[in-house]
């Protein structure tokens, strides 16, 4: 099981990077971390003719602390975020959310911008992001800055916001008072495999910010407006029933077992967030 | 105690393990070695129509027109009604299974290899796929052999006495079970490097095989050789599990395409190629109805045991040994006098069933171990309880039971006893009612089996197969400078061999085993034996070193009778010495004698040297009977359907322990494996028989964190019929969890009205049966 | 094309000549004959080649060759510092290895479990574990050897503290949370019959029956909105041409000939069309039955079914929750270029259908009929 043959370039700057990416060809792969794209390179799954890795980019490994956000490298790896070497903008959640992800070689290699180009739907920063408010910066192959908000930057599985010629160069992610809770729980079958349900709530009362979010269904993370307000305004955990009729909204015809497990993970997030455990 | 029998010595082949000097298949090195990719069926059942290779790769990729010497793999048996499947290395005419080989490519790298068979176009007409046993048996159903008159491999008949149970039961359980189609994932998949030696004249193979032996006959027949010319060498192999204890059609291609370009070819087999053409077990459904009386005691047993053995017969156990011995195992260490049973062996479009660890067992215990715990719940008493009374007590041993099976000796109602003891039960009970009450399901399961091993000729021939185990052979020599060679067929890929073979010599000569040496697994330097399967390889390999050393010790102490002055009778042998009385010799020394100076020997000297091969079987044919009993303490998290465990714990018996920790990993490891069976493991496949579970995040096998910390006791009842007493263990502990494991998760939900009869009892199955019955009491309600 | 790449591995600088898809775990193995590590899946899931790497463990079968250049690796070949001597005597004093093929993935990972976790307990093991499969211990004498070198080692270094301080809420109401609505979903339904899948979906234009009818009934033209797809050749009743998908870094383009037809009086029509990826390792056939009635005098509402089958290696993986948000994604870009056309505009240029094998296999078959 080996990959198909392809060129590799591993440009030494952000511009070069981008400069490349001007004529990317048909079939040419950014590679950040490679943790997803490597078993389906093996597989023969991704048949890339060019593949050009970032994940050594200088100027996508560093973090820029402002006062409202902190700007971290698309480049940083999980296991960085996991080991608390970095500021967290909330306190422990990047770091429970990133020692969850898969094993630690995976987490060792494994970048945060890779994963949310990779938009798996089961992927965890996908959805913890979401909860955060993140915000994605994109840089084009002309130059070109933009940020995209989390919640249109995921189309559905396996697609986003990033065209072929654009790269992820960092996640901003809002700073939350020290009054700020979150949660965030996900099931799997075995430790590090896909999550078969993922819930997340991050609640502020200075800044007035309540988020509810589904992950691991079949597209992009689902936010709940209703139990984002609900679970705010009375601090509870909400009711099963409750939460499956707000899925049933969200997303009619989801499989029972996984609307169970969905509304499961959330009563557990909020659980965790709210100290109830 | 020294390092023989029952000693917990460190294993010889750790240090070569531990330090990245083993040798696997895919570690060798050759000058002008290729590596081969194969091209593999796309579809589960079609025909072939053409196979076209781009003219530039014609000497690099070989398909079934090429292959025109080799037979196919056509195992035979004699059982009445059995039906033989032809298998060719690469197929013709017809594909049966996605996975099958088609064509098989050769370049210097396994990579362009695999570049090559992206460019063989495969043209099939598809046919209707059999995904199902069900559907296979139905009287319509497309035929997965054109030249047979329906699917069945084989249809068994037990028609026991039943009119008893029938008219005495006051209880009668009716259930269906079933198990999943599993692929054994040892850590090393399969792996053939073929090259024809010159000087030898010898096609010689190097294989990843349990059996090396047995592939050098396979492949002397099915490439049409004579023996003479095959040598097989088994390197390091990285598990077995039974994967590896039959001949594989790679052996065949490989072995052809390196004797055609007098170049050694390689293939190993990645895990996709094993997760899709290696899901080759474990698949059953029974339908049963037991017949009890109001204590629970079991009078009678009347099962129907379908098992989806896939397109092809494996050579030499054929498809039918599963369903063989699913029916001849069922009633296991129950005590029961009416049985009836009938068996189907079925074809489908799934690759040819291989007789995994346990083999049928951890089928039939499963389905056994849970009727039981659905009498216990009918007749409202405690499972252990209703368990220990239909075992057969030790007190009837050796017992012949109503399949015909001996059980050589033991005391299975103690396994039961010491089980319950361990686990706390009642100590269990209060703190299970407790935890419900706080809305938590705690259960107990257990799971007791006993395992025929090391089941021989009579056995083997009874099954009507062409190639039947007999004398297993070993060598065991005294070295020029006085240390010790073992030789044997046999072979280990895990199990320890090396090491407990090396102990058995070491009883017997007293030499430290850091001083025996272990050659096993070349045929070209090794007796015969059949190899390892059928947890045969200790009592077998154990029992043939056993006869071979003490016939050398009794040379030995012939010698040194002359070198010391004194008679054979009065030397004995201690710390590697011979000893009369006070005075000693070492073993060197007599080596010495025979080998580097003669002129010091006896005249009269016995010529027959110090070098012995003996033959070994068990003074009975009919196998020797372990038993355990699993005792499991679940937790099912109603909202999930995970479970996690709080306890496991395994009380067995399996005669003299040669290596209690060698022992004991082989239990850890065999439930390991178990407990994958009950809750992970499952090859699923879409309605046109394409499997779903290509790789291992599909496949889930279970990891550190999802596996108890297993607690072990032991008693050891030696068999009367086996040297040193010893009974079989590699494949036991594999068996019992599957029911020890659900009739926990079934005790746990009880109070949910939830019962589940299918393995594995994954989460999306637990939870879909906690939301059925709570929506059925809703709509009751 | 090769590459040169210069690895320090177990201390000793060596330099490698290989092709850029060579995986780490094959520069040690098959160029520096270090055969110690070993491929378990190839698959990132069974952790047999993990290697340190610059002191971290990483998978060597999906880091690639060009990854490696001015790497320091250690294998199990070089494990023979003080931890490594004592964490393999653990390893064959607790029986911490059978058959021995995952062993040198077993011990990487120890090592770095005691590493970054001094004296660590059972659970925090096993949890640290899972990404290495052992198939024939149960994992029992490893996680013993591990805890048993952990309670040698100097504990004292690096305590971790993986605490979360957590703030007592309080209840609030919340500002408006602009939580982007999702997609909405597609009327329908996907079930399965037999072997085929069966999409319905319901959909309308913001155009009168009869030009979407125009539209359906033109092969060629309903073609060029499915994305991805492209007809060569129409008769009266066949049609040939490829779809190529997308979806995410897999990719796959399939081939083959198709019928159709069409009935103006009830405004619908049928076609259905099997083929195969270039070398014949993924069959797809499908078939697409579509139903435009009025919903206005300006608007139409377009029913369909695609049936589907998608067979090889695209089938083979258990993500089925996947497809269906496929299927509705190439409905929406499908839907947005009918009106684009039928407003006298152009589909859009997507080259490819973002779509899962399965779904590509039902666009295919789409495309085919649209152009005819």
């Amino acid at each position: 099981m080996k990959p198909v043959g392809f060129q590799f370039a591993q440009p030494e700057t952000l511009a070069e990077a981008t400069r490349m990416l001007r004529d990317p060809g048909e079939d040419t792969k950014i590679m950040a971390g490679g943790q997803s794209l490597g078993p389906m390179l093996n597989l023969r799954l991704a048949r890339p003719e060019k593949i050009i890795s970032i994940a050594g980019l200088s100027e996508l490994r560093v973090v820029d602390e402002g006062a409202d956000f902190i700007e971290f490298g698309a480049a940083l790896r999980h296991a960085e975020f996991e080991d608390g070497s970095l500021p967290e903008p909330i306190d422990g959640m990047m770091r429970h959310v990133a020692r969850g992800i898969a094993y630690r070689p995976v987490r060792n290699r494994g970048t945060i911008g890779g994963s949310l180009c990779h938009a798996d739907p089961a992927a965890d920063w996908i959805t913890a992001l979401t909860a955060l408010g993140a915000t994605v910066r994109i840089v084009s192959a002309k130059g070109d800055t933009r940020d995209v908000d989390m919640t249109r930057f995921m189309h559905g599985a396996y697609r986003t916001e990033v065209n072929s010629d654009e790269i992820v160069t960092s996640v901003i992610v809002p700073r939350y008072s020290p009054s700020a809770v979150w949660g965030y729980y996900k099931t799997c079958r075995k430790v590090g495999e896909f999550a078969d349900a993922i819930a997340a709530w991050v609640a502020d009362p200075v800044k007035r910010y309540s988020r509810v979010v589904f992950g691991a269904t079949a597209g992009a993370p689902i936010i709940s407006v209703p139990l984002s307000q609900q679970i705010a305004t009375t601090g509870e955990v909400p009711g099963k029933d409750v939460i499956k009729t707000e899925l049933e909204r969200l997303a009619p015809g989801l499989d029972r077992v996984k609307q169970h497990l969905l509304a499961v993970a959330l009563q557990r997030c909020t659980k965790q967030a709210l100290n109830h455990d | 105690m020294g390092t023989g029998i029952g000693a917990r010595v460190a294993r010889k082949e750790d240090a070569r393990l531990l330090s990245g000097q083993a040798r696997f298949v895919g570690d060798l090195k050759f000058p002008r070695l290729l590596e081969a990719a194969y091209v593999r069926s796309p579809l589960a059942h079609g025909r072939l129509k053409s196979v076209t290779v781009p003219a530039k790769y014609k000497d690099r990729v070989f398909t079934a027109s090429d292959l025109t010497d080799v037979l196919p793999i056509r195992p035979e048996s004699s059982l009445p009604g059995y039906k033989a499947s032809e298998h060719y290395p690469l197929a013709k005419d017809k594909v049966r299974f996605v996975g099958e080989c088609i064509a098989i490519c050769v370049a210097p790298t396994r990579a362009e290899a695999e570049d090559i068979a992206d460019q063989v176009v495969v043209d099939i007409d598809p046919l209707p796929p059999l995904v199902n046993a069900a559907d296979a048996k139905s009287k319509d159903a497309p035929l997965v052999h054109d030249d047979w008159d329906d699917n069945l491999f084989l249809t068994t008949t037990f028609d026991g006495d039943m009119a008893f149970a029938e008219k005495n039961a006051t209880v009668v359980i009716e259930r269906e079970y079933n198990t999943a189609r599993q692929c054994m994932n040892p850590m090393e998949g399969k792996g053939t490097l073929s090259h024809w030696d010159e000087k030898a004249g010898q096609l010689v193979v190097y294989t990843s095989t349990q059996v090396p032996h047995l592939i050098r006959t396979g492949v002397a027949q099915y490439l049409q050789m004579d023996q003479g010319q095959v040598r097989v060498i088994a390197p390091d192999v990285g598990g077995g599990f039974g994967y590896k204890c039959v001949l594989q059609p790679e052996e065949l291609s490989v072995s052809w395409v390196a004797r055609k370009l007098r170049r050694p070819v390689r293939w190993v087999e990645d895990r996709r190629e094993h997760l899709v053409a290696g899901a080759n077990t474990r698949q059953h459904h029974y339908k049963i109805k037991a017949y009890a009386d109001d204590r629970g005691k079991l009078l009678g047993l009347d099962a129907e045991i379908t098992v989806d053995v896939g397109a092809y017969s494996v050579w030499p156990f054929t498809a039918c040994l599963e369903a063989a011995q699913a029916g001849g195992n069922l009633p296991g260490p129950y005590a029961l006098e009416g049985y009836r049973c009938k068996t189907y062996s079925v074809a489908t479009n799934k690759p040819g069933f291989t007789p995994y660890r346990g083999v049928a067992r951890p089928g039939v215990c499963f389905a056994m171990e849970l009727t039981i715990d659905a009498i216990a719940r009918a007749v409202g008493r405690e499972p252990a309880d209703v368990r220990r009374e239909n075992l057969v007590p030790g007190s009837a041993m050796p017992y012949t039971n109503v399949t015909g099976k001996f059980y050589d000796s033991g005391d299975y109602q103690h396994s039961i006893s010491e089980a319950t003891k361990a686990i706390g039960l009642e100590a269990f009970r209060k703190r299970q009612k407790e935890a419900r009450a706080q809305g938590r399901f705690l259960g107990l399961g257990f799971g007791t089996f006993t395992e025929q091993s090391a089941h021989g000729t009579k056995v083997f021939a009874s099954w009507g197969l062409p190639l039947v185990p007999g004398y297993e052979q070993a060598m065991v020599k005294l070295t020029p400078s006085g240390s010790v060679e073992v030789r044997s067929g046999n072979h280990s890929f895990g199990q320890g061999l090396e090491t407990t073979i090396g102990q058995v010599a070491s009883e017997w000569l007293t030499v430290d085993i850091s001083k025996i040496n272990v050659v096993m697994g070349d045929t070209g330097m090794t007796p015969y034996s059949t190899g390892a399967y059928a947890s045969r390889g200790m009592v077998m390999a154990g029992g043939a070193v056993s006869k071979a050393a003490e016939e050398l010790a009794a040379r030995i102490r012939v010698h040194a009778a002359h070198l010391l002055q004194c008679d054979a009778e009065d030397v004995t042998l201690k710390g590697g010495k011979a000893w009369r009385g006070a005075a000693s010799v070492d073993f060197a020394d007599i080596a010495r004698a025979w080998y580097l100076r003669p002129d010091q020997l006896d005249e009269d000297v016995d010529t027959a040297g110090l070098e012995v091969t003996q033959g070994y079987k068990p003074d009975i044919d009919t196998g020797v009977f372990t038993y355990a009993t699993h005792a499991a303490i679940v937790e099912v998290d109603a909202e999930t359907g995970k479970v996690s465990f709080e306890d496991y714990y395994v009380f067995e018996d399996c005669g003299r322990r040669v290596n209690p920790m060698i022992l004991e990993g082989q239990t850890y490891g065999g439930a390991a494996q178990g407990i994958g069976t009950a809750l992970f493991e499952e090859v699923l496949y879409d309605p046109s028989g394409q499997p779903l579970t290509s790789t291992l995040a599909d496949y889930i096998l279970p990891g550190p964190a999802e596996l108890p910390h297993f607690r072990l006791g032991h008693s050891e009842t030696p068999s009367p019929y086996t040297r040193h007493g010893i009974k079989g263990v590699g494949e036991g502990a594999a068996i019992a969890p599957g029911g020890a494991v659900l009739n926990a998760i079934n005790d746990a939900l009880e109070p949910l009205g939830v019962e589940i009869n299918e393995l594995p009892a994954t989460p999306h199955k637990i939870l879909s049966a906690i939301i059925d019955a709570d929506h059925q009491k809703e709509v009751a309600g | 094309m090769t590459e040169t790449i210069c690895i320090t591995v177990n201390g000793e600088e060596l330099t490698a000549t290989v092709p850029p898809r060579t995986q780490l775990a094959e520069v040690l193995r098959d160029h520096l004959h270090l055969t110690g590590t070993h491929l378990g899946c190839e698959q990132g899931v069974c952790g047999a080649c993990t290697v340190m790497m610059d002191g971290r463990p990483v998978r060597s079968c999906i880091t690639f060759a060009g990854h490696c250049d001015g790497a320091t690796i250690q294998t199990i070949e070089g494990g023979d510092d003080p931890l490594g001597q004592m964490l393999t005597e653990a390893f064959s004093r607790h029986h911490a290895l059978q058959c021995g093929f995952c062993t040198p993935g077993m011990l990487a990972t120890s090592r770095d479990i005691l590493t970054r976790f001094p004296n660590p307990d059972e659970k925090l093991v096993r949890h640290e574990l899972s990404g290495n499969i052992c198939r024939c211990t149960g994992y029992q004498g490893i996680v013993a050897a591990i805890l048993d070198v952990g309670s040698q080692i100097d504990a004292t270094a690096h305590p971790r503290t993986d605490d979360v301080r957590r703030a007592v809420f309080t209840p609030f109401e919340p500002d408006e949370v602009s939580g982007a609505a999702p997609a909405p979903a597609t009327a329908g339904s996907v079930v399965q019959d037999k072997d085929w899948t069966v999409i319905t979906r319901s959909f309308d234009l913001n155009h009168p029956v009869d030009k979407v009818w125009g539209l359906f009934s033109d092969v060629s033209r309903v073609a060029s909105c499915v994305p991805g797809a492209s007809v060569s050749d129409v008769s009266e009743d066949t049609f040939s041409g490829t779809v190529e998908v997308s979806f995410g870094p897999i990719k796959a383009r399939f081939g083959g000939q198709g019928t159709y037809a069409n009935n103006p009086q009830s405004r619908n029509g049928h076609l259905s069309g099997s083929g195969a990826d270039k070398n014949g390792q993924s069959k797809v056939r499908g078939e697409l039955h579509y139903d435009i009635v009025e919903k206005t005098e300006n608007t139409s509402t377009v029913d369909v079914k695609f049936r589907f089958n998608i067979q090889g290696v695209l089938a083979q993986f258990n993500r089925p929750e996947l497809v269906t948000g496929f299927v509705d994604f190439l409905l929406q870009r499908f839907v947005a270029n009918c009106n684009s056309v039928l407003s006298g505009g152009t589909a859009s240029s997507d080259h490819k259908i973002s779509a899962f094998s399965l779904i590509l296999a039902v666009i295919k078959s789409w495309f085919k009929r649209s152009k005819s």
